[in-house]
């Protein structure tokens, strides 16, 4: 294999992104600019899955492995889908500047796949820089709603800080171990004070990233403000880059520091799922309340990488988790985006039952799914693997915390469902939803509940990937 | 073991897809033509259901010697060992044919909710194919699913035809039951983590089948592990503290979903302690047996309380039958194959007549417009033909000789009487109160000064729901004056659960010998073994 293949897909992403800045006519289109972007986003999955090597490479700052290339795939599956979803609600949305927000995107995937690919830490920077800077722009990109813009500046202040600390961090590390290479074998060079500052440092600036509790307040108020479509694409692709990131991390000599394998982080994870949970308990906006979700969801990924010092193959459980929830959390918000942008509170859900039988079994599934109820059995297999692996690794308590968390997650989980179904809506019309959207949510529905179903294929992918980043 | 056509999974694939079939109607705009079709279509597939439930057992007893024992075992996700493993033999068949013949009886009976359409026959058939499959399932894992999947229909069928309150009752009752089986979850991990250790194969083990073969878990892991397992259940049955959701549910849910949660949720409890609690966690149970009487026994006298203040209807049925249901739990609080057989015995009864007295209830309440005593009165000569069925119904909830009440309670307080004497007469206290209500209820509703306009005779009961009560009715009576058979059936399944705790710390015979086959360790047993495992068992018995 040649030198550029394995830039294949950041290369197919960041040219095929310059077309958008052509500016003519053709690609203003709303059809023509979402269908480009869904080729692009194609192509690069198709190349990830061709990166096929025997042994793992690592060169110009990329490591192709598979643990890489399966996160890869995933980002750019949701990407696919949450572009194919939410293509029709960018009118709704009143976003007119239809190559600008394509161009946008494209950046941040890009940016994105270069933080799963990045073998150093500088590498790892600048894709956390592209793919920051675009979003910053594409959470304003409702340029006549105040919210949009508040949301994008919190976003990029919160986001700046994030940054600085996650680069002093890097520095630090250079400082003691004098390379940026993220691997273990420096691990044996420094042990001191400066590596545990390093350490923390870059662990907050991912935390920030990622949406973990105590570093979430960005999260509900970007994710209620930005556009919906920009929410669904930011929520699966962020997420699986800087998780990614995370597990990458935990292989290198930070995996192995006393924080990581005396299992402190644990208290990150518990903290995480219960503040999610219990702020997400009090919301009455959907999209709020998905946002608080996903710090407690974050927080049970955690559990994957919290006790992977005990070596019992809970990184795999982690990517599991990963990959079926990427499917939820694109699925409830690209409902929520297909049903316009003047839905955002629990009550506006009622009656949907009426108005789209479609939409409402779809978002049906996705909250049973993330609630961890049958027959989405997605979110019941990848809880049954994380908290197995948290039991095989001793961590009892941090199991029943975690089951208790799902418990009281439920409480608010099914009061979607229950206001769709159950509550009479009020004189609200019919739902239309395109034909694309109806494709990309089904076949969201459909691997909630078939990745539940049959999770063996994904099961295998997951370990295989976890043993390619030697925390198996 | 007898390999049958149509496999075990035909009794969960029938009913659940003739459901989810029943759903379509419902995307649909016009939904109401679909319900009668609906109505029909429902009827065929679960009375389909129960005809393949009788044909299978027909086979499988019909070779003189045999033991009962049907099983399907295929891998479902090999990389944690768990298996989609069905199992009927004598515990889980006569709940399996109280699940089908429930389900058939409330789809056949007129009652259906006025709001609701075809998704009514689909509530139904899915929660019909899901609790057979709660009672079919002997891996952990797939049962887990099952217990929380059976819970949607129920849930779904409260909150849309429910009564004014339907929401709270029907997040009240999703959060007891949540609350209680999060926990039995991590139990259920830490369960196969440790076989996966002990079997030394690379997935998990959660199959109570080789779960039983391995060496016992350590007193303070049964304890913890246990308990867990122990409240689920209780939650679900409900025993005494723990059935706070009773009477809101049974309150506000419609008659016929009241009917067919109180005779058959409740009883996927009683059955899964027997299937995985008593072998699981075998020294726990007998230490805890004093704890468990006390429970039942308390539960039945303040039940029985209970009911006697309540003036609403639903909430006396409520009541009563937290009072009938705590029998069942003093049943399974001691080893004894008797009073364990007495409790199977009990659940199945208690499942017909308490879905009877709902029915009847529910169409008198109907009928008047009432939901209190002091609505009723007087309807003796008005509706002769519900009053003679709820005049049966009452004498089998009061268990009196040759209905199958009394069979059930009669074997419960012989097999408790020498483990706990104090706690058996308390519960037979429970029974003359258990009498003084129930016949009270009769009273004030059938006789006395009438209180309604409704003219003579008009709308008693039609000839279906009549031919739905005598159907109930006839069962119950059958199996009071033949229960024979019945018991012989459950008692022979029973004492393969309980015998390893009864040979006391000893390593029991079967126990010795499925450890010696466990290296073959396949998901099913072969016939010889169980046949062996039968002689083992008949031979402790004599």
């Amino acid at each position: 294999m040649n030198a550029l293949a394995s830039f294949a897909p950041i290369l197919v992403l960041s040219l095929g992104s310059l077309g958008y800045l052509l500016g003519t006519k053709t690609i203003e289109k709303l059809r023509i600019g979402a269908a480009l972007a869904a080729i692009l986003i194609a192509v690069a999955a198709w190349f990830s899955v061709g990166l096929v090597e025997s042994a793992p490479v690592v060169r110009y700052g990329l490591s192709i492995t598979s643990f890489s290339k399966l996160m890869c795939l995933v980002a750019c599956c949701g990407a696919f889908v949450s572009v194919i979803a939410t293509a029709s609600s960018l009118e709704k949305e009143g976003i007119t500047t239809v190559s600008e927000y394509y161009y946008l995107t494209i950046s941040s995937l890009c940016g994105a796949l270069i933080m799963i690919f990045a073998s150093d830490f500088l590498t790892l920077f600048i894709g956390v820089e592209v793919a920051s800077l675009a979003l910053y722009c594409l959470c304003g990109a409702r340029v006549t709603s105040r919210r949009s813009s508040e949301a994008s500046m919190k976003y990029f202040l919160l986001g700046c800080f994030s940054s600085a600390c996650l680069l002093y961090g890097i520095a630090a590390w250079y400082g003691a171990t004098g390379s940026l290479v993220i691997a273990k074998s420096n691990a044996l060079i420094a042990h001191g004070p400066l590596m545990a500052l390093s350490f923390i440092l870059i662990l907050v600036g991912i935390a920030f990233k990622i949406g973990l509790a105590p570093f979430h307040f960005w999260v509900p108020d970007v994710y209620q403000g930005s556009p919906t479509s920009v929410t669904t694409f930011m929520s699966c692709v962020v997420k699986v880059a800087a998780v990614a990131a995370l597990v990458k991390i935990s292989s290198s000599a930070f995996g192995y520091s006393e924080i990581w394998s005396s299992g402190s982080l644990w208290i990150l994870s518990m903290v995480a799922m219960t503040v999610g949970n219990l702020a997400a308990l009090q919301q009455k906006s959907v999209k709020r309340m998905l946002a608080y979700s996903s710090v407690a969801q974050a927080g049970y990924m955690m559990i994957g990488l919290a006790v992977a010092g005990q070596g019992t193959g809970s990184i795999a459980a982690t990517i599991f988790y990963l990959m079926t929830y990427c499917a939820m959390t694109v699925g409830a918000f690209g409902v929520l985006s297909v049903m316009g942008p003047d839905v955002d509170d629990v009550q506006d859900l009622r009656g949907l039952s009426k108005r789209s039988p479609f939409l409402a079994l779809a978002m049906t599934l996705f909250f049973l799914g993330l609630a961890g109820l049958p027959p989405s059995l997605a979110g019941l297999m990848g809880k049954v693997y994380l908290f197995s692996s948290a039991i095989a690794a001793k961590y009892y308590g941090l199991a029943i915390v975690a089951a208790l968390n799902s418990a009281l997650a439920c409480a608010y989980y099914v009061r979607v469902p229950i206001a769709i179904y159950f509550q009479p809506s009020d004189g609200a019309s019919r739902v239309t939803v395109s034909r694309g959207a109806v494709l990309a949510l089904a076949a969201c529905a459909v691997a909630v509940v078939v990745f539940g179903l049959l999770p063996e294929t994904l099961l295998v992918a997951a370990r295989e990937a976890a043993a390619a980043v030697g925390r198996s | 073991m007898t390999t049958a056509w149509p496999p075990l999974s035909a009794l969960i694939a029938i009913p659940a897809c003739a459901g989810i079939l029943c759903l379509l109607p419902w995307f649909s705009r016009e939904r109401d033509t679909g319900a009668r079709m609906c109505k029909l279509w429902a009827i065929f597939a679960s009375g389909l259901t129960l005809v393949v439930l009788l044909a299978m057992a027909t086979a499988a007893t019909s070779q003189p010697g045999s033991y009962f024992n049907i099983e399907e075992a295929r891998m479902w996700i090999p990389s944690w060992g768990v298996a989609f493993h069905l199992k009927l033999d004598g515990l889980s068949f006569p709940f399996a044919i109280l699940t089908t013949i429930i389900s058939l009886l409330v789809i056949a009976w007129s009652g259906r909710p006025a709001t609701a359409g075809a998704g009514w026959y689909a509530s139904v058939l899915l929660g019909e194919a899901s609790v057979l499959g709660a009672f079919l399932a002997t891996d952990l894992v797939l049962f887990y699913v099952f217990y929380e999947l059976m819970l949607l229909p129920v849930l779904a069928a409260m909150a849309l035809w429910g009564g004014a309150r339907r929401l709270q009752a029907s997040l009240k009752f999703l959060l007891y039951t949540m609350v209680g089986s999060v926990l039995m979850f991590v139990a259920i991990l830490y369960i196969g983590y440790r076989g996966m250790n002990l079997l030394g194969h690379h997935g998990f083990a959660f199959d109570i089948s080789s779960l039983a073969t391995l060496p016992r878990l350590s007193f303070p892991e049964q304890v913890a592990l246990g308990i867990c397992f122990l409240v689920a259940f209780g939650v679900k049955i409900p025993a005494f503290p723990l059935h706070g959701w009773l009477a809101d549910t049974y309150r506000e849910a419609p008659h016929g979903t009241a009917a067919f949660t109180a005779a058959l949720l409740g009883k996927v409890g009683i059955y899964a302690i027997i299937r995985f609690v008593w072998p699981l966690f075998p020294d726990l149970m007998q230490s805890a047996g004093p704890i468990l009487a006390a429970i039942g026994s308390i539960g039945i006298v303040y039940g029985a309380l209970l009911a006697l203040t309540q003036r609403d209807i639903r909430s006396l049925l409520a009541y009563s039958s937290l009072s009938h249901l705590g029998f069942c739990v003093l049943g399974l609080a001691s080893a004894s194959e008797l009073a364990l057989t007495g409790s199977v015995f009990q659940a199945v009864s208690h499942g017909f007549v308490t879905a009877g007295l709902f029915l009847v209830f529910g169409a008198i309440m109907d009928r008047e417009g009432a939901t209190d005593f002091d609505g009723l009165g007087g309807l003796a000569k008005k509706i002769p033909v519900t009053a003679f069925f709820l005049m049966v119904l009452s004498i089998a909830a009061v268990a009196l000789p040759l209905t199958s009440s009394f069979v059930g309670e009669f074997l419960i307080i012989m097999g408790s009487w020498r483990s706990f004497p104090g706690w058996t007469v308390i519960a037979m206290g429970g029974v003359v109160l258990g009498a003084v209500y129930t016949l009270t209820a009769y009273l004030r509703t059938m006789f006395g000064p009438a209180k309604d306009a409704v003219p003579l005779r008009r709308a008693d009961l039609r000839g279906g729901d009549a031919l739905v009560l005598a159907t109930l009715v006839a069962v119950v009576v059958a199996l009071g004056v033949f229960p024979g058979r019945a018991l012989s059936v459950i008692e022979s399944a029973v004492s393969l659960q309980v015998e390893d705790a009864r040979s006391d710390g000893r390593a029991s015979p079967s126990r010795e010998f499925l450890r010696q086959g466990a290296h073959a360790r396949s998901v099913g047993c072969d016939e010889g073994r169980y046949q062996h495992c039968h002689a083992v068992v008949n031979r402790v018995g004599s």
